[in-house]
């Protein structure tokens, strides 16, 4: 993913509109859809108002798919706040399984299981 | 050289030490699993989901990968126990777990390196959030409500983790396959995306 697709995902989950942006950022909306689209070289000084105004900041980290056990509970951790903070329910596994149900798979053991370890 | 057997009962030690129902006890037990009897092994499903969402409570462990051989034999001495599908594994503290192998590799529609988490000792190969993202969108276009909102917890989640731009890529693709499926995969990918994005502005 590039840094301009980077942007407008981080601006998305920040719950944010352009118009939000802009005005946090004193960057139109025309030059930071642009910059979001990847149409223009924004300068450092630009890109550092837009990280201001999403309330973010860079760290330079190794391209890596490898993750410690501990950061990959925090990052489950940070999923799980977020569902709370926007109200999301949690899933229902029997609703789940009824649904495997429904298709003919045999749930007989996760349900003996689910019930079992409530 | 690497003692399979040996690191997998490590594991399993370990899970054992976890509380019940956490989400590391199912970790460990998965990469003990997968050392004693898979090669190449991927953690899929809703333990995966649960790991990117932290809040999925799956009733089974799914893992894909090619059994080694002795597969069976090298359960069994490490004390899972076979009932239909699924290898069951008792806990000291009670709780059961069951591990299914629903197949020898990720499905076509996985496109992305698995993240990989460090184990001590061994690690666990886990399908990366995008191509979860992906399979939870394919069965959201049966129609089931249930996996559609799965969609959109996993999006609401971890939105910025996700690889939109590809997911978008690969959504315009499967309408060329012709199936129904592909057809409908673009407008749940976009809708799934939108009630994530409207959640996150609320």
């Amino acid at each position: 993913m590039n840094l301009a697709s980077r942007l407008r995902i981080a601006r998305e989950a920040s719950g944010l509109t352009q118009s939000a942006v802009s005005r946090a950022s004193r960057i139109a909306v025309p030059n930071l859809s642009n910059i979001e689209n990847g149409n223009v070289d924004c300068r450092l000084s630009t890109l550092v108002r837009i990280l201001e105004a999403l309330e973010l900041d860079v760290q330079l980290v190794p391209r890596t798919n490898r993750v410690s056990l501990e950061a990959a509970i925090a990052l489950s951790a940070q999923g799980r706040a977020r569902l709370v903070a926007t109200g999301v329910a949690q899933s229902d596994p029997q609703e789940r399984l009824d649904t495997k149900g429904r298709r003919e798979v045999d749930v007989s053991v996760e349900q003996t299981l689910l019930n079992a370890n409530v | 050289m690497s003692d399979r057997p040996g690191d997998a009962a490590q594991l399993l030690q370990r899970a054992n030490s976890e509380s019940r129902n956490s989400i590391q006890r199912k970790l460990l037990t998965a990469a003990a699993f997968a050392t004693a009897g898979l090669e190449e092994a991927v953690l899929v499903g809703g333990v995966a989901a649960e790991l990117h969402t932290g809040s999925y409570r799956p009733t089974d462990i799914d893992l894909v990968g090619h059994r080694r051989s002795g597969y069976t034999q090298s359960l069994l001495e490490l004390g899972f126990k076979k009932e239909g599908r699924h290898w069951l594994f008792s806990f000291e503290d009670g709780e059961s777990a069951a591990i299914e192998v629903p197949g020898d590799h990720l499905e076509g529609f996985a496109t992305e390196p698995p993240q990989v988490i460090d184990l001590a000792p061994g690690e666990l190969a886990v399908i990366s959030i995008t191509d979860l993202m992906m399979d939870r969108l394919l069965q959201a276009t049966g129609g089931e409500l249930v996996t559609f909102e799965e969609a959109v917890r996993l999006a609401v989640a971890a939105y910025e983790r996700i690889g939109w731009a590809d997911l978008g890529e690969r959504a315009a693709n499967a309408t060329i396959d012709g199936s129904l499926a592909g057809a409908a995969l673009p407008d749940t990918l976009a809708a799934v995306r939108r009630k994530a994005i409207g959640l996150l502005r609320n």
